[in-house]
């Protein structure tokens, strides 16, 4: 909290440049710029309250959100309940009828069940695949700096590209996957048949998140304090055993946060379905944002669009209301 | 002087350490296996996180021929910069590659700076329902894209901000908030009160507290969440695929889109085209991940993992 009133003293006075026993002190050109600003801030206003200072400093993040969160939000929601169109003159209110056809319809039942499908099966391993990295990160070996680039690299480089990369790897022919399987004798079209699609979508989402999971996991492994695996070895626990009883309840809360934010983020996933198959075959691989965004900006159809994109919602709010319960059992703090 | 241990403390610990003899080469050697199984762990890792970049990128550089050759090329020892030169005649690539260096820039800057000024005022002071914002920020992180693009798209062409770099910037550096907030508030609530205090006592005023003593100390924090979200920001497709239909706003993930559209038919598709755009694109990500993995991961930790 700040303590003194308006027009109390400045720092108008800089320090002065010292001269040091081997040669004069020079200010780089980054420092000038920061007295010089500083000299400009000596008459700015110094509230009293601070609920005004916090006011003033969420306003321009609070706008933002406003307007391109908030606002938009509400706005699909309305629109929902429309045959809003740029192709329309007028709009109509239609009531619930988006919603009945987007319910019933088989194409966008199909994504409404495979987005589920999509973004629970790729949490789980994810999140199983992801403890069982950061354990192999956490052992004492060489290159662990290196292994630690790596892991990052699958996080850092664009979705679209992962899932391109992934279309060239998995297609029949040319593609290395089929042919490293053809040398251990399986015989397999992934990205042509709908159930080697669905998995291949999910191998490519999944081989993108573990590493990233695994390096927040690992932050949380290096939190505990050397002296518990100690004790645990004193009490004559094997390694599974302190793996089972210390560790995993240790990093419990850890793994129940990553896998609702995974959970989430992988309920709206859009780049990799796009990039990979483009809801094909068929629709065999088609998720509700994919979906979405086709009827809204490709077919111009914005009402079916946005009661899509309110399903969607409610599937994250479903997500996130079990969520809060989950964390209130492992006492997990926001 | 002080750092020298007297001989006679440090041996019995040593000695109960090590323990008798034979018991200590039986460790040495379960030790020594353990050990290989690591290096096994992550020689299977690197196989497997390695070989699809490493794909890309040989993909980018083989001769034509080679490209989609049955059963496929896993090697080459001439590669080649052709797949280069074809990229460029079909895909314009400096007007893209500024394009996504501009967004990048301007969203990341744009989310740091805003992000600050928000997060300081979470992480110092309470007022009523200052809680409940903070979760409805995040909540608001929670929001799918779509679900807010329509509006949005209406809204930004009444404003004449669709197809400008202002308007990506503006979409995507909101969207960065939430998360950049989330990070952020943990930054500053390890810094101590009391060089504020020290600093008002000396006859600072609010603004020269935050630009002389805050900032300063925080730009550990704003490397961090600047690499975060110029990567997420080079990454994004979403907003520049509804928000972006001209080439001089197209950053590269729409160059790359484009050019799946090309052609219908797997093997018809420009594959040469399309690995060596994805690699014009990672080799830049590629090199931020090197300098800054320490930041990146310290930033990912504080966001994620709590």
């Amino acid at each position: 909290m700040p303590v003194l009133a308006d027009g109390a003293a400045t720092t108008g006075t800089r320090p002065a440049p010292v001269a040091g026993p081997v040669g004069a002190y020079h200010e780089t050109l980054g420092q000038r710029a920061r007295w010089r600003i500083a000299h400009l801030l000596r008459f700015s206003w110094m509230p009293r309250r601070g609920w005004l200072i916090a006011a003033i400093l969420l306003t321009p993040a609070l706008v933002m959100r406003l307007f391109t969160s908030v606002y938009p939000f509400l706005n699909t929601a309305w629109l929902s309940f429309t045959d809003a169109s740029p192709m329309n003159d007028g709009t109509h209110v239609v009531g619930l009828r988006n919603y009945q056809n987007v319910l019933t319809g088989a194409v966008p039942r199909q994504a409404i069940v495979f987005t589920i499908v999509f973004a629970l099966l790729s949490t789980l391993a994810e999140l199983g695949l992801g403890m069982a990295l950061a354990l192999l990160l956490n052992a004492p070996f060489r290159l662990r700096a290196l292994a630690r680039a790596v892991a990052l690299i699958p996080w850092a480089i664009p979705a679209i590209v992962t899932a391109l990369g992934f279309r060239f790897m998995f297609a029949d022919g040319f593609g290395i996957i089929p042919d490293l399987l053809h040398h251990v004798g399986v015989n397999f079209h992934w990205l042509t048949s709908p159930t080697g699609a669905k998995a291949a979508v999910i191998a490519a989402n999944v081989w993108r998140s573990v590493p990233f999971i695994a390096l927040v996991i690992l932050a949380g492994l290096q939190g505990i304090p050397p002296e518990v695996h100690q004790a645990a070895r004193m009490d004559g626990a094997g390694a599974l055993r302190t793996l089972r009883s210390i560790v995993v309840p240790l990093v419990a809360p850890l793994l129940v946060t990553m896998g609702v934010f995974m959970l989430i983020f992988q309920i709206g996933t859009f780049d990799i379905i796009l990039g990979m198959t483009g809801g094909g075959p068929g629709t065999a691989t088609q998720v509700l944002s994919y979906l979405a965004y086709q009827d809204a900006f490709v077919g111009l159809d914005y009402g079916p669009a946005s009661a899509m994109a309110m399903l969607l919602f409610a599937l994250v709010a479903v997500v996130g209301l079990g969520a809060l319960w989950l964390f209130r059992k492992v006492e997990v703090d926001l | 002087m002080s750092n020298v241990v007297p001989a006679d403390e440090l041996r019995p610990a040593e000695r109960r350490r090590t323990g008798p003899l034979p018991a200590g080469g039986r460790r040495r050697l379960a030790g020594g296996r353990r050990r290989l199984g690591a290096y096994l762990g992550f020689a299977a890792f690197l196989l497997v996180f390695g070989l699809p970049v490493y794909w890309i990128l040989l993909s980018s550089v083989l001769p034509t021929g080679q490209l989609l050759s049955v059963p496929p090329t896993y090697a080459t020892a001439h590669p080649t910069l052709d797949n280069l030169h074809r990229t460029a005649q079909q895909v314009p690539l400096v007007q893209y590659f500024t394009n996504s260096l501009l967004f990048a820039l301007g969203a990341s800057l744009l989310s740091v700076a805003l992000s600050f000024l928000a997060a300081y005022a979470f992480a110092r002071y309470r007022f009523r329902g200052s809680n409940a914002l903070l979760l409805l920020f995040l909540l608001s992180m929670a929001l799918p894209q779509i679900a807010t693009t329509i509006p949005l798209f209406k809204l930004f062409q009444r404003l004449g901000l669709v197809n400008t770099h202002l308007g990506l910037i503006l979409l995507e550096g909101s969207l960065l908030i939430p998360f950049t907030v989330w990070a952020m508030v943990s930054f500053v609530k390890q810094l101590p009160v009391e060089l504020e205090q020290a600093a008002y006592v000396d006859g600072a005023n609010f603004a020269q507290t935050m630009w002389l003593v805050i900032a300063p100390l925080l730009k550990p924090a704003f490397v961090t969440m600047f690499l975060i979200n110029f990567i997420t920001t080079w990454n994004e497709l979403f907003y520049p695929l509804v928000f972006a239909n001209t080439d001089a706003t197209r950053p590269l993930t729409i160059g790359l889109v484009q050019l799946t559209q090309v052609n219908s038919g797997a093997a018809t598709r420009p594959w040469d085209l399309m690995s060596t755009l994805s690699a014009f694109m990672i080799i830049p990500i590629i090199a931020v991940v090197a300098v800054g993995q320490r930041k990146i991961i310290a930033g990912l930790s504080s966001g994620y993992g709590r």
